[in-house]
């Protein structure tokens, strides 16, 4: 039963950091329609430059963290800016807009491995971080960090996306594409606005993985096809139901090596995937889609 | 002029077949004429990677079996019989390395090669047996090289031996009753783990989780979860360079307060600037000897100077180092001794037959009836403190 409790708790731990990551994606998704893959890239990126700021220039980590956001903010804007609304604007094909996001992910990983080389990089360090015990779990610092840091994020999110004007905008974009232009939604604009803060949002997942394992500049892969699946599993068309989504994915991984062994751990998120595709295609909260098109 | 014509015909055979005589002769100064009577040199042979990703290993191999041979040479050979080395690339890939094999036998007739990496030791080992020369590995660790063939001899420890050693002085020495393993799913990783499951358990101990991750993985959380819930006193992690450290790390943070144990890979400047206070009396085996005892501080200051740089792979190159100036001229000297001659099958008997050498680089050698040795292991320890690599004991 502690085992149980013990990788149940894990899986939490790892669910909110792909909640993280997934809601960025899934916001993104939800309300541009599009794929992005370069997502990856951006959220790859933002753990090295916090490596850089932190390790190499010897910064301190709120500075470097803060820094990071602005740099991810503009990369992942620059992205939807300098490929994406070109692409709108030439009516390009979803499948067309996918494929220059896998290319913009295999790119960028590439430089990074160049740049950096292909070794794991830690944000933590040589730090070990001490731990305690809750009844019959053992809970360590950073993970109580990781699981304060996502309910935080995700409480400021769900406000900015009720109350603030491009918020409401974002959602009724969401909801209608057509009825919210009517309305005076300005899409390009708001777009660049979803592609900022999702690029914003990797950078805590980013350090969170930083410190608690480790960076790989081909990690972001990964990272993002868990964060597609979570968003699927949450339903397509619900900003925020990739959390829920990524939370399931996390603690599926976990529950299901209490009986099975560890190496085949990776094979669970699709199989999780996989059974929502055939018995609940909509997802958590998802409404029934009649037309969509990859 | 008949006469003439019929004259020249029979000089014609005659210088004919003392072309043959005198062709013969020659063939037969090679592999063949090195039994029995005392030849005008020991040819050996080397085969190494000089080209290709472990081309500085090779090199440096190559290097150090040639400054061997030097030292044997300048003290006088032999009884006075001086040995040539022939050095052959090997690109460390199999198909090459029967080329550089054939090459060394059939034209500098060679019968010893000395060679290392554990596909061109299988590939060539069925040569070796079909033209009766002696293989010795000098480098690959490979536990199938054991019995891959008759004219085989491995002076390199194959890799069962340091984790059975390990498994054992863990239970007999430490005390430890409980193991875990957490292996990488790899040929390697699954070899270790499964030497050291069977050891720890024949020696008395009780394996009580097996675990194992992916070679990229970088959260073992699962893992730490189930290995913690067996309360191990001892968990082995033959693991990758990379992975070793962040696995310590994780199952020191996830609260797990068993010894550790691996082999070589633990030796890496990351095992302390990621794993950092986690790995702090982790202990590994290592087929080097430190390099401040007197033997191994005396290959090193050689090879530094004679080539002005430090060794790369240290360990193996005392192993080549030994067998280039201790084994191969010992044996040489004994099968001369007994009237075997210099042969392939020869030398493989006299080292089989000496069983036991003083080889100062690696330590104390001991041949087996089948071709493999036991050589001293050294266990060491990872101290976080000082920031370096200590010995612990001698595992023998």
């Amino acid at each position: 039963m502690g085992l149980l409790l013990q990788l149940l708790f894990n899986g939490v731990v790892v669910g909110a950091v792909y909640g993280l990551l997934a809601v960025g994606f899934g916001l993104i998704f939800t309300t541009t329609r599009i794929f992005h893959f370069a997502h990856g890239a951006v959220y790859t990126l933002a753990g090295f430059i916090v490596y850089s700021f932190t390790t190499t220039l010897g910064w301190p980590l709120a500075v470097a963290i803060l820094l990071t956001m602005g740099i991810c903010g503009a990369v992942s804007g620059g992205i939807e800016f300098a490929i994406y609304r070109p692409l709108r604007a030439r009516r390009a094909s979803p499948l067309a807009v996918l494929i220059a996001s896998l290319a913009v992910l295999v790119l960028a990983q590439n430089l990074l491995a160049i740049f950096y080389g292909n070794e794991m990089r830690s944000l933590a360090g040589a730090v070990v971080f001490r731990g305690f015990e809750v009844g019959p779990i053992w809970v360590t610092s950073i993970q109580l960090i990781t699981i304060a840091t996502c309910a935080v994020l995700f409480g400021l999110l769900k406000l900015f996306l009720r109350y603030s004007r491009y918020g409401k905008i974002i959602r009724a974009l969401a909801n209608n594409y057509e009825a919210a232009r009517i309305i005076g939604a300005d899409p390009d604009r708001t777009f660049l606005v979803t592609f900022v803060i999702g690029g914003i949002l990797v950078v805590p997942a980013a350090v969170l993985v930083g410190m608690l394992t480790g960076l790989k500049p081909f990690g972001g892969t990964s990272a993002v096809l868990v964060a597609a699946i979570a968003v699927i599993v949450g339903g397509m068309g619900s900003i925020m139901g990739a959390a829920p989504g990524a939370l399931l994915i996390g603690i599926a991984e976990n529950l299901a090596v209490w009986r099975i062994s560890t190496e085949w751990q990776t094979a669970v998120a699709f199989t999780v995937l996989l059974l929502f595709i055939i018995f609940r295609p909509t997802g958590f909260f998802g409404q029934r889609v009649r037309k969509t098109e990859v | 002029m008949k006469c003439n014509r019929e004259l020249r015909g029979w000089w014609g055979y005659l210088v004919g077949s003392a072309m043959l005589a005198v062709c013969a002769a020659a063939l037969a100064t090679g592999a063949g004429a090195q039994t029995g009577a005392v030849p005008e040199e020991y040819r050996i042979g080397f085969t190494t990677p000089l080209t290709g990703t472990n081309a500085p290993f090779g090199r440096g191999f190559a290097e150090t079996a040639r400054m061997a041979t030097d030292e044997v040479n300048a003290r006088g050979g032999v009884d006075g019989v001086k040995i040539r080395l022939f050095v052959e690339d090997t690109a460390a890939d199999p198909k090459q390395g029967i080329a550089a094999f054939q090459k060394l036998v059939s034209v500098d007739r060679v019968p010893v090669i000395s060679s290392a990496w554990s596909t061109v030791i299988m590939a060539t080992a069925p040569i070796a047996d079909r033209e009766k020369v002696l293989l010795i590995n000098h480098g690959a660790n490979a536990p199938s090289i054991r019995g891959s063939g008759k004219m085989v001899v491995s002076f390199f420890p194959l890799a069962d031996l340091d984790i059975k050693l390990l498994a054992q002085y863990a239970v007999r020495k430490l005390g430890m009753k409980k193991g875990a393993v957490m292996y990488v799913n790899n040929d390697t990783g699954r070899l270790n783990a499964k030497v050291f499951e069977e050891n720890f358990t024949a020696a008395g101990g009780k394996i009580v989780a097996v675990e194992s991750h992916e070679g990229d993985a970088i959260e073992f959380g699962a893992q730490a979860a189930k290995i913690r819930a067996a309360q191990p006193d001892i968990i082995h992690i033959p693991s990758l360079v990379q992975e070793a450290p962040r696995i310590v790390k994780q199952f020191r943070e996830m609260g797990i307060k068993a010894q550790f144990t691996s082999y070589s890979v633990a030796e890496s400047k990351e095992m302390l600037s990621v794993a950092g206070e986690a790995a702090d009396g982790l202990l590994y085996t290592s087929l080097a000897p430190p390099a401040d005892q007197p033997g191994p501080k005396a290959f090193i200051d050689k090879y530094k100077a004679m080539y002005q740089k430090d060794p790369v792979a240290t360990a193996y190159l005392m192993y080549v180092w030994d067998l280039h100036s201790t084994i191969l001229p010992e044996a040489i000297r004994y099968a001369k001794k007994q009237g075997w001659g210099y042969s392939g099958e020869s030398i493989q008997r006299a080292i089989l037959a000496v069983k036991t050498f003083d080889t100062k680089a690696t330590g104390k050698t001991a041949f087996q009836d089948d071709g493999t040795v036991v050589k001293p292991v050294y266990l060491k320890r990872v101290n976080v403190k000082e920031k370096k690599f200590e010995y612990a004991a001698t595992l023998d």
